[in-house]
């Protein structure tokens, strides 16, 4: 199923949640709905379950304007952060209940609850309360209890944030793979970018509730749309130097000068340049800058670089030989380094 | 369990000198005196002048041990029928409180505009005394001045000997003992409804239920152990009915002495040539049935609580 977002806007008395938020979400996807904390992700996705009413703005499932649908007719499947597993029922109860709703013959019910319990691997556990289940086993009831009633959208609010680092991974892995079994369109919210990047077909960037870029993972990280896109991905975060460019150049405010991979960028106005850590190569034809800091991580170096009086975090190969003090050269390679307008913070 | 197993260890280590062993029991005893002098001494009394035949409270005499008084209170028919009444009550006044309750307390939460108007109305009988607020009930019952017969009378009904007729003076009881046990019940219903998280209410709509479904679902089994705590207490204190009595029926246990109840057979063995014998034997046997009863609700509780688990 097909969701479209039109002008969706949420206001809270005067504080605007969700501000103009325009976006498909194609058919099929995992989509990561990811922003920082408060910018509005649980709100929107209040929204499309139908437990908020919009302010103003139109959302529809394929062909069906459901701005004014309550939840009950929606026909999604909702994982709340903390599961919201009804405590006074068994697991079986639970991923039972919305089918008596629709009152889905007894036979038939069992055999979903079987099926889907088989999907998610809490077959074992059919007649254990929630209160004798672990974080994981909980997050995995809550996904069966969304989905047995076959939604047409599937919804999930931070569901890993409660678990450890390990299971959370793990979990991870069975989202995606019960996502891709059963088809169904799913936005996933986290504030994770990390878990957003390996999970989602689509990355939706929000911040202070307005959309900033929806794009695919990889275009996200390659290609950000504005500055808090390119500083939200990647790790580390991305380095940001103050400066201006013109004529092939990117002059710092401390006086040092780098060339720039693509000359024909020119700001006129103060610009950041925002350098992935990745960007950078040893080369002679470089320019010179000290090694303040070095961090071997796996096959390769972090280097804390100074350039000028600006520290930058740098990848730099193990076999170069390089140590503390040294002064290297480098350049930047043409991919991951972005100019942005320091006041409005655009791509130039 | 564990952290209780914890804090035994904690105070293993703590090294109590022989003052501060004593210094809590200084405390404790003006409360435990109290406590012994006023209520567990009465109670032993009691259980002790039951199987006293003939005990003279004056001259402290009795003419032997025996089981004499607890014969004479089951054989006799008025106890009997006191009895019987005071179950009729019961099993009446408390189911109706809690479903009526429940639908208050229910409505309150739901935050509606009238909060305010209802908060007034349902803590009145809280702050008002028993016997004003019976007396107000008494002209409310009035066969042809109360306001119950006037609206009565509004659908065409005509107006009913409430505090006159034998057979209406059950129900006139019933309705004021509901209403005595009503604020009590919503107050404590209506806080167990708060600590309900209302994220629930919210996955079952998305669940795709709602309304009715959604209370009878989910909210009165979250509610299960208040409601059941509600009952116990209700049923403890709706055995005890008496003080109800006197305003409503002018001292009298109703309008032709049909309505005795248990605590008011035992009042009356001690008016005129005093029977202490055989009212501590009725307020045991009352003790016995109280006891017996809640143990039963206990029990089908665990019992309700365990088969939710298939
Ligand atoms: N019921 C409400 N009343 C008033 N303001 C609200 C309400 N719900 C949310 N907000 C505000 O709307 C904004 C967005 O909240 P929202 O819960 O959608 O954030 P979020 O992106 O889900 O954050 P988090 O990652 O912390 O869960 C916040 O500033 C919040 O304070
Ligand atoms: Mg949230």
């Amino acid at each position: 199923m097909q969701v479209d977002l039109v002008h969706v806007t949420k206001r809270f008395g005067g504080a605007t949640a969700v501000d103009d938020f325009t976006a498909t979400l194609a058919d099929g996807q995992l989509v990561a709905l990811l922003g920082p904390s408060g910018c509005g992700k649980s709100t929107l996705l209040n929204m499309l379950a139908g437990i908020l009413p919009v302010t103003s703005g139109r959302i529809r499932f394929d062909k069906d304007d459901v701005t004014h649908w309550p939840p009950e007719r929606r026909g999604v499947g909702l994982v709340f952060q903390n599961y919201a597993l009804y405590p006074h029922m068994t697991v079986a109860q639970n991923i039972s209940f919305p089918l008596e709703i629709k009152k889905t013959p007894k036979p038939e019910r069992e055999k979903k609850i079987g099926e889907i319990a088989a999907m998610v691997h809490v077959e074992e556990l059919l007649n254990r309360r929630p209160d004798e289940l672990s974080g994981g086993q909980q997050q995995r009831v809550a996904i069966a209890r969304a989905l047995v009633k076959q939604p047409r959208l599937l919804l999930l609010d931070e569901p890993l944030s409660n678990l450890d680092a390990r299971l959370r991974l793990e979990m991870r892995e069975e989202i995606r793979r019960v996502q891709r079994e059963t088809g169904v369109t799913t936005v996933f919210v986290t504030h994770d970018q990390e878990e957003a990047m390996s999970i989602s077909d689509q990355i939706v960037l929000m911040r202070d509730g307005k959309l900033q870029q929806c794009d695919p993972a990889q275009t996200l990280y390659h290609n950000p749309a504005n500055r808090f896109a390119a500083e939200f991905l990647g790790n580390p975060p991305i380095n940001q130097l103050h400066g201006k460019a013109s004529s092939g150049r990117f002059k710092l405010s401390c006086g040092a000068e780098i060339p720039l991979p693509n000359p024909a960028t020119d700001s006129g106005r103060p610009a950041i340049m925002a350098v992935r850590a990745e960007a950078f190569a040893i080369d002679d034809g470089g320019f010179p800058c000290k090694v303040s800091e070095l961090f071997e991580i796996g096959k390769e170096e972090m280097a804390s670089l100074k350039i000028g009086g600006e520290t930058v975090r740098a990848y730099l190969p193990l076999e170069g030989g390089i140590r503390k003090g040294d002064t290297v050269r480098v350049k930047l390679k043409p991919r991951g380094v972005f100019l942005f307008d320091e006041e409005t913070g655009e791509r130039i | 369990m564990s952290k209780r197993g914890d804090l035994e260890r904690q105070t293993d280590y703590t090294q109590t000198s022989r003052l501060s062993k004593i210094e809590p029991l200084l405390y404790l005893a003006p409360f435990m005196i109290g406590i012994l002098v006023f209520t567990l001494y009465p109670v032993v009394n009691v259980v002790v002048i039951s199987f006293m035949e003939d005990y003279n409270y004056l001259t402290r005499a009795f003419s032997r041990l025996g089981l004499g008084n607890y014969i004479n209170v089951l054989s006799n028919k008025y106890f009997i029928q006191a009895l019987s009444n005071t179950f009729i009550y019961v099993l009446l006044v408390v189911p109706i409180a809690t479903v009526i309750a429940l639908a208050v307390a229910n409505t309150l939460n739901q935050k509606l505009k009238l909060a305010g108007l209802f908060q007034t109305a349902y803590f009145l009988p809280m702050v008002t005394s028993v016997t004003a607020v019976g007396l107000a009930w008494r002209f409310m019952f009035n066969e042809r001045l109360g306001i119950i017969n006037f609206f009565l009378s509004l659908l065409r009904i005509d107006p009913v000997g409430w505090l006159t007729k034998a057979e209406w003076s059950m129900p006139a009881l019933v309705i004021y003992g509901i209403w005595n046990i009503l604020p009590f019940t919503i107050i404590l219903l209506l806080a167990g409804l708060q600590s309900v998280n209302p994220m629930f209410y919210t996955a079952a709509r998305v669940d795709g239920s709602k309304g009715l479904r959604i209370f009878f679902r989910i909210t009165v089994p979250l509610l299960a152990p208040t409601i059941m705590l509600t009952t116990i207490v209700n049923t403890i204190s709706s055995f005890k009915v008496f003080n109800e009595l006197f305003p409503l029926f002018k001292g009298q246990a109703g309008p032709f002495y049909n309505l005795y109840t248990v605590v008011y057979f035992i009042y009356e063995q001690m008016a005129g040539k005093p029977r202490l014998g055989r009212a501590a034997s009725a307020a045991l046997v009352l003790f016995a049935v109280i006891f017996i009863l809640t143990m039963l609700q206990l029990l089908i509780q665990r019992r309700w609580n365990r088969s939710g688990r298939m």
